[in-house]
């Protein structure tokens, strides 16, 4: 019970005493990463093995999977054409079926099973992908000036204003500039943290009241309510709120 | 047992920490309960013949907004019967342990219940206002009230992991360490949990109100709620970097001031900015649901207000981090 939140790290090449550059490999993180990712690629495969005009369940579940999908991104991104809402589709669907299989993972009782998710490393990385591709497609459609631009703050350019509001407008960036900057950075932690949290605090609090009441009864109901019901919610947040941060800044 | 031995004292912070986690914790989900009833009977005034509905209605609410004041009470017993690892000359820390975890569980449930008030109310005018969707609308705000409750949940995971990974020795630091997570993640889970009460409030209003924007309503919520809960986030990590990831702690009285001054700049720097932009979620969500035409423009509007709002609680994150390692 003293090793609540602690994770099977490797932290030396095996059979030597070198250590592994950058702290080790998390080794349960990788393996549960490689089984969540192999098992959708099977799934999916088998879903879609035999296409026809009258579907049967796995299709039926496919095509319900592909085409709600395909509303969220082109409800929230509002572009022009169906063609360019749907580039950002493989992605966005892509996040949700893998993060919720992660979180999923937390259901076997065991401590040999690990969920991804309850790895900082993994949602941060994911959190970063999410930021830097909103910044990336803001710079892509607005342009690189009006992007920075908008990071020095509203006071920036002010077309027509005397020679001292435009000096104080240009001062005030120092202010604005760092802030935004940090509010920017920000969206990373908020956003992994906000999965991690959730998945990791549920894992242990199943822990430890497994660990209390001698794994009987209650821990039954408290896995589907953490597991299941907080996976669920918890990865199509993650989704939507790539998806909105790809919205805000491309408008 | 001596007058003043340090089992007198350890008992002393039991009495302290259960004492905190209940008074608190209580108080939320009290209130919280009080709003769903409210609404219900101006329910059953408006339709009396559909009292069953709305009765049931408002129990299911305040059934599942009652959960944090449940968790408050697990975590109480906790301190109160968990038995000390290493007994002998721990005092100090676990002295801080107890009352850190009470601080944590108290403040945290303490948001949260009260926000879960809202949608039970919410649901309860809705009810009456249209019954036949009762089943509908049940189900939108328990999922309204189970993500509200996420910021309590990190309050009880702190608490947990406060208890359970007990630190030995008498340590000024080390004090200042437990009694600063567990405000972190205490007074800002404060905030977070009473905004995302109400951003699910008006969700829920809306689903009642224009049935035809369920789906839309439900997702926005989950969007305003996410944003409202990024201060007990902010917390979250202030709380994980004092637990695991401070080197070169000495045992001073500046490193004491230092750790628990950090986890009282973001636990109170987060209340403000989840109260705030858990009034911005509150109107966007039922604009949206109003008017679906205008959904993007609607939730890029209300994203924008919330980030604004949530300013404070990043310049609260930053003044920690300058504190722990600038400073």
């Amino acid at each position: 019970m003293d090793r609540i939140g602690e994770r099977w790290i490797i932290h030396y090449w095996p059979g030597t005493d070198i250590p592994i550059p950058l702290g080790g490999i998390n080794a349960g993180t990788v393996i549960s990463t490689v089984v969540v990712i192999v098992t959708l690629l099977i799934l999916m495969r088998l879903a879609v093995r035999r296409l026809a005009m009258v579907p049967g369940r796995a299709q039926v579940m496919m095509e319900l999977y592909v085409s709600v999908f395909d509303d969220l991104v082109a409800g929230s991104l509002e572009l022009e054409t169906r063609e360019k809402n749907r580039r950002f589709f493989p992605l966005i669907a892509a996040l949700f079926v893998f993060l919720l299989l992660s979180n999923f993972m937390g259901f076997p009782p065991t401590n040999l099973v690990e969920e991804p998710t309850a790895d900082i490393n993994t949602t941060l990385a994911l959190g970063t992908m999410a930021t830097l591709l909103a910044a990336a497609c803001g710079v892509k459609v607005k342009g690189a000036k009006v992007y920075f631009e908008e990071l020095l703050g509203p006071m920036w350019s002010q077309e027509g204003a005397g020679i001292g509001a435009q000096i104080a407008g240009k001062l005030s960036s120092l202010f604005f500039f760092p802030l935004n900057v940090v509010g920017e950075l920000s969206k990373i932690v908020s956003i992994s943290f906000r999965i991690f949290g959730n998945i990791m605090g549920g894992a242990i609090i199943l822990t430890v009241v497994s660990h209390l009441v001698y794994q009987m009864v209650l821990p039954i109901g408290m896995n589907f309510f953490f597991v299941f019901f907080q996976g669920a919610i918890q990865a199509f947040v993650f989704t939507t709120l790539t998806l909105t941060y790809i919205a805000v800044a491309i408008k | 047992m001596e007058e003043n031995s340090w089992e007198t004292w350890i008992l002393i912070s039991r009495y302290l920490g259960a004492g905190l986690a209940l008074g608190l914790g209580g108080i939320g989900a009290a209130i919280g309960m009080g709003i769903s009833a409210g609404d219900a009977v101006l329910g059953i005034n408006r339709q009396p013949e559909r009292q069953g509905y709305l009765l049931r209605t408002m129990l299911i609410g305040q059934a599942v907004g009652g959960s944090p004041s449940i968790f408050a009470l697990v975590i109480g017993f906790l301190i109160l019967l968990l038995r000390p690892s290493m007994p002998e000359q721990a005092a100090g820390n676990l002295m801080a342990t107890f009352v850190g975890a009470g601080l944590a569980i108290g403040l945290g449930c303490f948001g949260s219940g009260a926000g879960c008030g809202v949608p039970g109310a919410a649901a309860c005018a809705g009810v009456a206002r249209n019954p036949r969707r009762v089943s509908k609308i049940t189900s939108g705000m328990i999922i309204g009230q189970a993500m509200a409750q996420s910021p309590s949940i990190f309050a009880v995971v702190i608490a947990l992991i406060l208890l359970f990974r007990q630190v030995g020795g008498t340590d000024l630091a080390v004090m200042g360490v437990l009694l600063g997570s567990g405000f972190a993640i205490g007074a800002g889970a404060l905030g977070p949990g009473l905004g995302s009460g109400l951003a699910a409030g008006g969700a829920v209003i809306g689903m009642g109100r224009w049935p035809r924007s369920h789906g839309l309503a439900i997702r926005s919520m989950l969007i305003a709620q996410a944003v409202c809960q990024t201060p007990v986030i902010f917390g979250l990590l202030i709380a994980f970097i004092l637990m695991f990831a401070l080197q070169d702690v000495g045992n001073t009285l500046p490193w004491f001031a230092k750790t628990l001054a950090a986890g009282i700049a973001v636990g109170f720097g987060g209340i403000g900015p989840g109260y705030g932009s858990g009034v911005a979620g509150y109107s966007g969500c039922e604009a949206i649901a109003r008017n679906p035409r205008k959904q993007g423009l609607i939730l890029r509007t209300m994203q924008i207000g919330q980030a604004v709002s949530q300013s404070t609680a990043i310049y609260a994150m930053i003044v920690a981090l300058v504190i722990l390692y600038v400073v």
